[in-house]
């Protein structure tokens, strides 16, 4: 599908939705902003790659007689329902394991109902002093590591844990983690010639995480956040409250910070850097080798995430995610030899994306972070 | 002097004992020769101890059973156990206890076990290993904040007052259980 005609579907899908909607939100006093970020830009071409995503709306509005700030979740689509009611049942169950040493902070839930044929999940919108990335390093060092260590206390270890767990979240071995590479490297296989050096390192990567397997394995069993980024929490009163519940899962425990270092390494160089002197000063080396082997993981899933986008986009936006594709690809060389990337590589890439992205995404953008 | 240490717990594993029991074998594997026994699969590496692995993913009476055979074993090699307090290392060891000589030093590391509130069979479990085990030995919350490594902030002052007392509280507790082990295997 062109990006023309993803485009056109989105809107029509919009538009359909919004006013088969607007009954229901009346009835439940529902008032939407005039302002949705969440559904403008690029946000046609997001589509979960490893996670249960289906279609859905992320609106926001008020809620209520008192018109309390609200994110209001809507979908008919029903892989869109199984995922809303999937993050709903993650999110009760998260606080009641007796194997999890904390408990995290979620957005109060408003209203969670079923009506003509809608799924529909109101939820506060958590008041945010400042965006995570307008912090201070210190203060976002301080907040991540806060919200890493958290999940690291959920541990799954014995057959009653699993138990438990398995008909919930979902459950990821160095196995697993394996299988999907085979289908990053096959992603890859698929692009142009001239894209080769991208599969080529994929395939380098494969063997790397295939020879150090056990050392994915040894943090298996621990919940993580999969998709563990600015955009996916909000931060009140120095408390951190997570929103996309439906990204928990259970496997290695650096999946979530890999995910977080590498979109640190384009949006915070300091924090990077500071959250891996922190894993060098104070974590077992074979948790460094761990991390690294995660990151590498990570990045294969981004690039393949970048590649799927190609087919759907054109002009500036597909000559902007082949750049992304080659942007990861270097980061993942960097990564695979133990290196940074150069920082002269993330600014020019920076300039390009900046230059490539649409007026709606750059607003989108605004305040994401 | 050959060492058994018998713990619940061990790295990847978070919760107490497990980082105390990491430590314990790395600095006492400087001048012993030592085994852990654990539930686990993966762990981490402690100085030059080795490991002897009991997997958590099976179902707790035969994880509990292997472990006990496993812990018989130990304490046919090695010259005293270690024991970390927690029902799932205390259980195989009393068994043990009652067909081995090997002399018992039960250590209470585990903060979170506490027999008033645990149930009465695990009451009556830790009070008889109690009485079988050579020496038990407890720590003062004091002494528990001690032993626990401060974490270096990359962004701030690195905390060397608290590191040196680190050091020392190890030195003076790994002296203390080498003079218990000297005794009780003498």
């Amino acid at each position: 599908m062109s990006q023309h005609s993803a485009q056109a579907e989105w809107k029509t899908y919009l538009t359909q939705e919004l006013s088969a909607l607007a009954p229901l939100f009346s009835k439940y006093d529902i008032i939407l902003s005039p302002e949705q970020p969440h559904i403008k830009g690029e946000r046609f071409l997001m589509q979960a790659l490893t996670t249960t995503g289906g279609k859905k709306l992320i609106l926001v509005g008020s809620y209520g007689k008192n018109k309390t700030p609200a994110i209001i979740k809507a979908t008919r689509d029903e892989a869109g329902a199984k995922e809303l009611k999937h993050e709903r049942l993650c999110r009760e169950q998260l606080n009641s394991f007796s194997f999890a040493y904390d408990t995290f902070l979620s957005p109060t839930e408003l209203l969670f109902t079923e009506a003509e044929g809608f799924t529909i999940s109101v939820q506060t919108l958590i008041p945010q002093e400042s965006t995570f990335l307008s912090r201070s390093t210190e203060s976002q060092f301080d907040l991540a590591l806060r919200a890493l260590k958290a999940q690291e206390l959920v541990h799954a270890t014995t057959h009653h844990h699993f138990s438990t767990i398995k008909n919930t979240f979902g459950y990821k071995s160095a196995d697993d983690y394996l299988e999907l590479f085979k289908f990053f490297i096959k992603t890859a296989t698929h692009l142009d010639n001239e894209d080769q050096p991208t599969a080529d390192i994929l395939s380098r990567t494969y063997e790397k995480l295939s020879t150090q397997k056990q050392d994915i394995e040894r943090y298996c069993g621990f919940l993580t956040h999969t998709d563990f980024v600015p955009h996916n929490f909000r931060i009140h009163d120095n408390k951190m409250y997570l929103l996309d519940f439906s990204s928990l899962r259970f496997g290695n425990k650096h999946e979530g910070w890999a995910r977080f270092l590498n979109f640190m390494t384009l949006y915070n160089h300091d924090l990077e850097t500071a959250l891996l002197q922190y894993v060098s000063d104070n974590r077992a080396p074979e948790e460094q080798v761990s991390l690294q082997l995660m990151r590498l993981y990570r990045l294969g899933e981004i690039i393949t995430y970048y590649i799927n986008t190609l087919a759907q986009s054109e002009g500036d936006l597909h000559t902007l995610n082949s750049a992304r594709v080659t942007f990861w690809s270097n980061v993942l060389k960097y990564e695979y030899a133990g290196e940074r990337v150069p920082r002269e590589i993330v600014s020019s890439y920076k300039k390009l994306r900046d230059a490539l992205r649409s007026t709606e995404e750059k607003e989108r953008q605004i305040n994401l972070h | 002097m050959r060492i058994g240490i018998i713990t619940p717990l061990f790295p990847p594993d978070i919760a107490e004992p497990a980082p105390y029991c990491k430590t314990l074998a790395t600095k006492l594997s400087f001048s012993e020769t030592v085994t852990v026994l654990l539930y686990g699969s993966l762990p981490e590496r402690a100085g030059s101890a080795d490991f002897t692995c009991v997997p958590k993913r099976q179902l707790t009476t035969l994880r509990i059973i292997h472990f006990t055979i496993k812990l018989f074993r130990t304490a046919k090699q090695n010259d005293v156990l270690l024991v970390q307090n927690g029902p799932s290392a205390e259980l195989p060891t009393l068994l043990v206890s009652l067909i081995t000589t090997t002399p018992i030093i039960l250590t209470l590391s585990d903060p979170r076990v506490d027999t008033k509130n645990s149930g009465a069979l695990y009451t009556l479990i830790h009070k008889k290993l109690k009485a079988r085990a050579t020496v038990c030995i407890s720590f003062t919350d004091e002494e528990r904040e001690y032993l626990t490594k401060p974490e270096i902030h990359p962004l701030r002052k690195p905390p060397e007052a608290e590191l040196r007392q680190y050091e020392k509280a190890w030195k003076e507790h790994t002296q203390t259980l080498i003079k218990h082990i000297h005794h009780v295997t003498t």
